[in-house]
């Protein structure tokens, strides 16, 4: 039984996490929801202009997402040609959990919480909503530590 | 796609807006591109829409090069 090295796993999983998680938000909350925009607290969508405005916006959020993702995968792929990356479910699934919980945490402290770009739902619980938003963060979080720490103790146990 | 989004930053730094945003060319789309031109803000928005990303590619960039040693073989 030999030992590798799980950073790259890490790493590739964690962007993984961040574009996946990344997606859940545009898709879910701007799209199907449409609770918000990218800049629907600086610019509210109240009409046409200002509604292609923040649709411009959250193309360009998702563009970014989306080159995260392709990063993270291009990542993944090259660990397994290179036969680099321990084989462990726990610490792969743990590091896309931790990505999407960092990204969370990350992006509603920087841009709901400190900039006010967005709020998660607006109106009269726009706070409740954002402090749930950012434990939702440390809960994905928190879960992956505790995978990844499993799919260590596993691995080093095998 | 990354190129698409160079090329539209490139648009908005000036150097064509009109291309900036692929939607035909009415009078609402003229509108768009340019408040998004002219918008003081425009450039902060476009950083803090960077920022989190950032953060994260930094978090994996540091457990890419930590690289710690972790047990192989079965799935677990």
């Amino acid at each position: 039984m030999g030992h590798r090295k799980d950073g790259g796993l890490l790493a590739a999983g964690i962007l993984l996490g961040v574009g996946l998680g990344g997606f859940v938000d545009g898709i879910l909350f701007h799209q199907i929801l449409q609770w918000h925009n990218m800049l629907s607290s600086r610019l509210p969508p109240t009409n046409l202009l200002a509604m292609k405005i923040n649709m411009f916006f959250d193309g360009l959020f998702h563009a970014v997402t989306w080159t995260t993702t392709v990063i993270g995968l291009a990542l993944l792929w090259r660990g397994f040609k290179k036969g680099t990356l321990p084989r462990s479910t726990p610490t792969f699934v743990g590091a896309m959990s931790l990505g999407w919980g960092l990204f969370n945490f990350v992006e509603g402290l920087i841009d709901h919480q400190l900039f006010g770009l967005h709020h998660v739902r607006p109106g009269e619980r726009e706070l409740a909503w954002d402090i749930a938003f950012l434990v939702s963060g440390l809960l994905l979080g928190g879960l992956g530590a505790a995978l990844i720490r499993k799919g260590r103790a596993a691995n080093i146990a095998a | 796609m990354p190129a698409t989004v160079a090329f539209v930053l490139a648009c908005l730094l000036g150097l064509s807006p009109a291309v900036a945003l692929g939607c035909p060319d009415c009078p609402l789309a003229r509108r768009a591109r340019a408040s998004i031109r002219e918008d003081p803000n425009t450039w902060a928005h476009l950083a803090l829409l960077l920022l989190p990303f950032v953060v994260a590619w930094l978090v994996a960039l540091w457990f890419h090069k930590r690289r710690q040693t972790a047990g192989t073989g079965k799935d677990g």
